[in-house]
């Protein structure tokens, strides 16, 4: 029997529980020619802002045990630029555009959604809140419950679209900001952004990025993210993205078995940018062999009990 | 595109350096453009190696690359036997730009190190349009020099340079070039260390065109994780370019690097 594949986030459709990472595939135009945008669930793209961003000095990268830090500084265009230039150039996909965007202040957040939210090509905002609040001496939005809640509030006010709100996982306990969002009226959550890690190349005694740290992205954050995942999806009613160094089906597996509704796949663009493809395969592949009729059901599916077996659920 | 794979047939060692021929589906490329490289070694090291191109056959399906032992990642590739496969994304980024040059013009190119295979491929394709090109190649030692038998194998007599004077011209490839300049050439073309192509753009400054292809870190290759830019001259557009993209090829003038 075929797997039905197709899953809701919310309001949102998506032919299919895969989507490509904010950051990982530009505006998707970059990707075209490596893979086909409508064989994906969804592409979050580059996270935008109102009046864009240059990004940081190089060098922004630089590669972890199992992992890469970056910190290209939100390198972006702009919303205006990319409603003019980029967005005519997605409309001929049938796949769903996430925008993502991010501010440096409640007015600069609202702002954004409030243009995004006008742009017909885009089917839902993922609100990044992991940035510098810049009238709370550079905290993060997303460390703060009571900023995650305003923050989406505001935006939550102007939005008619569904909003999504992209968790920082640099929190002593991630479900206080996850029921902040949910609360304050956001209609999935991304789990999780990168987590802030530092390099040093000791022959050279300096850091191995410009600004010092950057963020670890990758394999290696694979399980702080399935946990935050698992956390966040008992805590909540809204349905949970999930993302942290997915590369193949089992990755994936994890993410949707611990709750999350889909999941995005970032950095394993980087060396295969098909990677999502085989992924896709995988999954349906397991719901086959495990009986699952559909993508869906595999939200939430992991059990406590560890007692040996377990063929297939089906018989 | 999907991950290509390659199986690689010989791999001649050269003290830091592993010339690696492999056979596989090679695509139409120019010098210029590399891959992105990896083996079968799982998530650590996570990312692909940028590579140049140093030399490729479509119909034989033979292509050619030149590693240099930096770290892990080009460690492990450098020591690929015949027989191990070679996983690959590419061929990526721009080329030399080549079609104003004419058979009496006279055209340099300079390199060194991990910058040559992109030259030796450059004068490949030069001489295939009628122009013979003048090469010139740096290295802190004679054993830094390499790809001599390519070059031969072009009916190129390379001028050398070394800094401790062991084999060529004691000093760097600057050298060399100051004197080769007296030559009015029609055009430089660069690639190597950046220490090596900011001098190489200094001499050249206001004096004639110059084109460099420039190495950098980078986790995709193909534009999306604008981890690889270098700073640019020009207001419009911002001031960063992708070296994999908008690259590896700059117009010397273009580039304030940092």
């Amino acid at each position: 029997m075929a797997v039905e594949m197709s899953v809701k986030i919310g309001a949102v459709r998506l032919s299919n529980p895969v989507l490509l990472a904010s950051g990982c595939c530009g505006y998707g135009l970059d990707m075209e020619s490596h893979l086909d945008l409508n064989a994906v669930g969804g592409v979050c793209l580059k996270g935008l802002s109102m009046s864009g961003s240059e990004g940081n000095p190089p060098p922004r990268i630089c590669e972890t045990p199992a992992g890469m830090l970056n910190s290209i500084g939100l390198q972006n265009v702009g919303v205006p630029e990319f409603r003019r230039t980029y967005a005519p150039k997605l409309r001929k996909y049938r796949t769903a555009f996430i925008a993502n965007f991010y501010g440096h202040t409640v007015e600069e957040y609202v702002a954004a959604a409030r243009a995004l939210d006008e742009e017909p090509v885009v089917a839902a905002l993922e609100m990044n809140i992991s940035c510098p609040n810049i009238r709370q001496g550079g905290i993060s939005f997303g460390t703060d419950p009571r900023s995650v809640h305003e923050v989406t509030a505001a935006c939550r006010r102007v939005c008619g679209k569904p909003l999504w709100v992209k968790l920082s996982p640099n929190v002593t306990d991630i479900t206080v900001t996850a029921r902040a969002a949910q609360d304050a009226g956001a209609d999935a959550l991304t789990c999780i952004n990168t987590l802030p890690g530092m390099a040093i190349d000791v022959e050279r005694r300096t850091f191995k990025i410009n600004t010092k740290t950057g963020g670890l992205s990758g394999p290696a954050l694979r399980p702080v993210a399935v946990r935050m995942v698992y956390q966040v999806a008992q805590a909540v009613k809204i349905p949970v993205v999930g993302i942290g160094g997915i590369s193949k089906a089992s990755d994936a597996l994890e993410f949707l078995l611990a709750g999350a509704q889909a999941v995005q796949v970032g950095t394993a663009l980087f060396t295969n940018p098909q990677a999502p493809l085989d992924i896709l395969e995988g999954i349906e592949d397991y719901c086959s062999r495990h009986g699952f009729g559909a993508a869906g059901d595999l939200s939430g599916a992991v059990e406590d009990d560890r007692s040996p077996r377990r063929g297939p659920v089906c018989s | 595109m999907a991950l290509k794979t390659f199986q690689v047939t010989e791999n001649r060692v050269q003290g830091s350096y592993a010339a690696i021929t492999a056979e596989g589906p090679v695509s139409p490329a120019l010098p210029g453009q590399f891959y992105m490289l990896r083996g079968d070694w799982g998530a650590d090291p996570l990312l692909s190696r940028p590579v140049s191109i140093l030399a490729q056959d479509v119909s034989s399906r033979q292509i050619r690359f030149l590693i240099k032992v930096f770290g892990e990642g080009s460690r492990r590739l450098a020591s690929l036997k015949p027989g191990e496969l070679l996983y690959g994304t590419g061929p990526f980024g721009n080329t030399f730009p080549v079609d104003f040059l004419s058979p009496e013009d006279r055209v340099l190119l300079v390199g060194g190190g991990v910058g040559m295979p992109p030259i030796v491929y450059l004068a490949e394709s030069t001489k295939a349009m009628g122009v013979s090109p003048v090469v010139l190649q740096g290295g802190r030692t004679e054993k830094d020099l390499v790809l001599l038998e390519e070059l031969a194998g072009l009916k190129i007599d390379p001028v050398l340079a070394t800094e401790d004077g062991s084999r060529g011209r004691k000093g760097r490839v600057t050298v060399l070039l100051e004197e080769a300049l007296k030559d009015a050439p029609r055009v430089v073309y660069a690639c190597g260390p950046e220490g090596m192509l900011q001098a190489v753009a200094d001499v050249c400054r206001g004096r004639v065109a110059c084109y460099l292809s420039l190495e950098a870190y980078m986790a995709c290759g193909y534009g999306v994780c604008l981890g690889c830019v270098v700073s640019v001259r020009q207001e419009e557009g911002g001031r960063y370019r992708r070296v994999c993209k908008e690259g590896p090829v700059f117009s010397a003038e273009d580039l304030t690097w940092r």
